[in-house]
């Protein structure tokens, strides 16, 4: 029996597991809130968007991260914000004030449901202060199984 | 008299034995089919920044608005829409309150109250919308903001403003 056909599918399931299995650890473990409303939008073509994860670590502390970087305050967040506007490069006039362009870099921001909202508020101000006005909160639609169910 | 040496022409050649082989690729194809967990999509709720107030994130004071606060007080969430005190909810309808064990306020009675404002809403101004300001204390659970947000997007009122927090940020 020529066995090859079956070998090539099988490597096929091997790569297709082994590539699904890292995306899912690119991002922090954040247990984010459900939101009936929440809208999965396609990114547009050339835009770019940052995540900043609000998560609790190992020992139970509540730390903002950009993308999957280290711990950061909010003026580390906002500088690395500003450095990633510039990096990005892409502006658009502010309506209501001349003399200033407005980053047209997105952030999403994936913050745990039990984590303070204060975190919010300093992540809010730092997008602010990077010039970055369009921030998004991540939210899940529905959810099928309990994230704090002990295994 | 010489005779012909038969060749067979198999004899020579060699065949790799591929049942190990297969062996560890299915052991690989379980692991990873096991290891692997897909992720639910991820939506999102839109809340961008005022571009009015340059570096400042500030909003300026809205004449006619409805404001939603959020307060926590003895680890419980107390919600105000406008003046009046939203009630608690009987029961734990979310994997957050369950896990906590303490319920939240009552969504339907503040989404009926944000319908009720949007409804008999008049136009000042500018604002052709009912302004919504969620004005929440440091501690709430984000969940709560969600829920506020997620009301104000399910009633499709799009002038959402999040107040200054009125203690300085550590």
């Amino acid at each position: 029996m020529d066995m090859t056909p079956m070998i090539d599918i099988v490597f096929l399931l091997i790569v297709f597991f082994m590539v699904v299995t890292e995306l899912t650890v690119q991002q922090a473990v954040v247990v984010l809130p459900v939101a009936s409303e929440a809208t999965v939008e396609e990114p547009q073509p050339g835009s770019r968007i940052l995540f900043v994860n609000v998560s609790f670590n190992s020992e139970g502390q509540e730390q903002i991260q950009l993308m999957n970087g280290p711990p950061m305050t909010p003026e580390e967040l906002e500088l690395s914000l500003r450095l990633e506007a510039e990096a990005y490069g892409g502006w658009e006039d502010n309506p209501n004030n001349p003399t200033q362009k407005l980053s047209t870099l997105e952030v999403t921001i994936r913050c745990d449901q039990g984590a303070k909202s204060g975190n919010i508020h300093k992540v809010f101000a730092a997008c602010s202060k990077a010039r970055i006005f369009k921030v998004r909160c991540a939210a899940i639609g529905e959810r099928f199984e309990d994230p704090y169910k002990v295994e | 008299m010489a005779r012909r040496k038969v060749v067979d022409p198999d004899a020579n050649k060699a065949e790799a034995d591929m049942t190990p082989m297969i062996d560890v690729v299915f052991l690989l194809l379980i692991f990873f089919m096991l290891a692997t967990k897909f992720k639910l999509p991820e939506g999102t709720l839109r809340s961008y920044l005022p571009k009015n107030k340059g570096e400042s994130n500030s909003r300026p004071m809205l004449s006619e608005n409805c404001r939603v606060t959020l307060l926590y007080q003895a680890d419980q969430v107390v919600v105000y829409a406008d003046q009046a005190q939203v009630p608690t909810s009987d029961v734990l309808d979310s994997d957050f309150e369950n896990f906590t064990g303490v319920p939240g306020p009552d969504l339907i009675y503040l989404e009926q109250h944000i319908l009720r404002r949007k409804d008999t809403y008049v136009s000042l101004g500018s604002d052709s919308s009912l302004p919504v300001v969620i004005d929440f204390a440091e501690k709430v659970p984000y969940k709560y903001v969600i829920d506020v947000l997620n009301i104000c997007a399910k009633l499709e009122i799009e002038n959402i403003a999040f107040a200054q927090p009125e203690t300085p940020m550590d």
